[in-house]
């Protein structure tokens, strides 16, 4: 952002022009290791046994096959999976998106007693680390009931301290004054957070709706603690669980494997692909104000 | 007359400021209430739990410090330490430094920045245990595996490299530094960018070359968000479960047993619920007082 605002003829080069050839040559390279894996991840998922364990190896799948995704979405049920996760990353988004943007509001713009000390309360849970939580958690949710229930993978981690803060942030930035007028033409409390700060926040809350979707969809270790029974399992768990299981019994499938990760990896990335400007614009928020 | 609208209108006000009060109370009330029955509930009650020989089913009895006792009695525990020491000795120097060399490219006037960041974020994005899986199969030994073709290259032998005592945690490493790099590329370019081009220009004229404008402009300014990199960086090492979950299940021989997959083994294998929550405990003490630590060592520096 800062270099925008540098007149051309100011900015000073950091490195000449053969300098900046490697600066190029190695972030090509980067990239490429970058990326690699998860090329070396399609390609497999693509190969039939055969062509995954042959020698030399095959680098591109010839003849391409789609058994992998086939058998890991019918015969290993990961098309249950796949909607199990769909339903908890959305309901968590929805709910973490709604209290987040609220709290917000109230920690920025609204004065009540004890603001200042909840506000510090909640930023020092900060250091509290997740594998404190594992143990008494679980006991939480056992007496509670909500063992074996999708409730109890959503509600526990629908909230986050970080993206609370970051609604809070973005909405110290809106002009007081849209509030005031709104409040002088009699709008409730209810109605300004709905009809002036919401709309006026979609860049956080974009932000986070996304941190909240892929937390929620890469999650492994609460859901795998929670959830026992095997058709109410995530597509990690499932990954998680079955690999070891199906390297005993099938020889090592690594192309169902590989389909199967496509599966959790490749939703992700069209997602952030399509809202890369989103995404990077709010990581930066966090980054900078953080 | 004036005066008495005045009071009035004070009186009013404070009416509604009071009955704003409320209000704001419902606003934060939803994440208030998860947060404390999901967040600092269990967070306390494991501390309580950690002085109990807790079950779940049927009476638990107070032991005293007897859990805490035991810890540096138990066999694997040192194991454990000694294995997520060694895990965070190399994860964050390595993430740190490869995420600080990225960011110092990228920063570099180039076309096309935008694209990179995006590949370089790729893996962040990516589930733990996706990608846990994918370097199980690249890492796979013998001669078909994609690492060892790739070594064999340059006439190296194959390595199992999962398999041996020796490579498997610098092997979980390597994956753990090609996933998370990418994030913290991101908080030092941010950094990077808010450093004045004019104290560059300023460093140039003076004639100071590449690596001295690196090492007395950029390096010191950026102190600041190497301190979040590295705290961030730390706190999350010391609590790695599903890479090793995923590719060792802590062996071999227990050679990649971390604090927190023991922690893990104790609550949901063992059901030593009240020995589980004392070791989060000493987990949790060990996080605050290295953050502690680095945050004075790192803070207290003036520029």
């Amino acid at each position: 952002m800062s270099q925008k605002s540098v007149p051309f003829y100011r900015r000073r080069q950091f490195v000449d022009a053969g300098g900046k050839l490697a600066v190029y040559a190695l972030l090509i390279v980067g990239a490429l290791l970058s990326f690699f894996p998860f090329a070396w991840m399609v390609s497999t998922a693509f190969k039939t046994p055969e062509q995954v364990f042959a020698l030399p190896i095959h680098w591109l799948p010839d003849p391409v096959t789609w058994g992998n995704f086939a058998a890991a979405w019918r015969r290993f049920d990961f098309a249950r999976f796949f909607l199990n996760t769909l339903f908890i990353s959305s309901m968590t988004t929805v709910l973490s998106v709604t209290i987040c943007s609220m709290a917000g509001y109230a920690f920025a713009r609204r004065r009540f007693w004890g603001r200042e000390l909840i506000f510090n309360v909640l930023l020092a849970t900060l250091t509290i680390p997740g594998a404190v939580l594992m143990t008494p958690l679980f006991l939480v949710i056992l007496k509670l009931g909500w063992i074996n229930r999708f409730i109890g993978i959503i509600v526990p981690f629908c909230v986050s301290v970080t993206n609370i803060f970051l609604m809070r942030q973005y909405i110290s930035t809106i002009p007081v004054e849209l509030e005031e007028a709104a409040r002088i033409d009699g709008a409730s409390d209810f109605a300004i957070w709905r009809r002036i700060i919401l709309p006026l926040s979609q860049p956080a809350m974009a932000t986070v709706a996304i941190f909240s979707f892929v937390g929620a969809w890469d999650g492994f270790l609460w859901p795998l603690i929670v959830l026992k029974d095997k058709e109410m399992w995530t597509l990690n768990v499932a990954l998680g669980l079955l690999q070891t299981e199906y390297i005993a019994a099938e020889g090592s499938p690594w192309g169902v494997m590989m389909a199967g990760s496509v599966l959790v990896v490749l939703p992700l990335i069209g997602v952030f692909l399509t809202l890369q400007r989103y995404f990077m614009s709010g990581l930066m928020l966090g980054a900078v104000k953080g | 007359m004036v005066s008495s609208h005045f009071v009035r209108r004070g009186a009013l006000a404070l009416y509604r400021e009071a009955r704003l009060n409320h209000w704001s109370y419902l606003f934060v009330l939803p994440a208030l209430a998860i947060l404390g029955a999901f967040l600092l509930y269990p967070a306390l009650y494991a501390f309580r739990m950690s002085f109990y020989d807790w079950q779940v089913l049927g009476q638990s009895e107070f032991v005293g410090m007897e859990n805490y006792r035991r810890f540096f009695e138990m066999p694997n525990v040192r194991l454990a330490v000694q294995n997520t020491v060694y895990y965070t000795a190399l994860n964050v120097p390595g993430t740190l430094f490869a995420a600080l060399f990225v960011a110092l490219l990228l920063n570099a006037e180039i076309r096309a920045r935008a694209w990179f960041r995006v590949l370089f974020y790729l893996p962040v994005i990516s589930s733990d245990v996706a990608v846990s899986l994918l370097w199980k199969w690249i890492y796979w030994a013998g001669a078909r595996g994609l690492l060892n073709n790739l070594i064999g290259v340059f006439g190296l032998p194959p390595q199992d490299w999962l398999g041996d005592p020796k490579l498997a945690m610098p092997a979980i490493v390597l994956l753990t530094i090609w996933k998370g790099m990418g994030g913290n590329v991101l908080i030092f370019l941010a950094g990077l960018q808010s450093i004045p081009p004019e104290l560059y220009e300023a460093a140039t004229m003076d004639g100071a070359g590449l690596w001295a404008r690196f090492r007395h402009v950029t390096w010191p300014l950026l102190r600041p968000v190497t301190l979040i990199v590295l705290l961030l960086l730390t706190i999350s090492s010391l609590q790695v479960f599903t890479p090793v979950f995923v590719m060792t299940g802590g062996g071999p021989a227990n050679h990649t047993l971390t604090i927190a997959f023991y922690i893990y083994n104790l609550a949901f294998g063992s059901g030593l619920y009240g020995f589980a929550a004392a070791v989060s405990y000493l987990l949790f003490a060990a996080i605050l007082g290295i953050t502690v630590i680095q945050r004075r060592y790192f803070g207290d520096v003036i520029y």
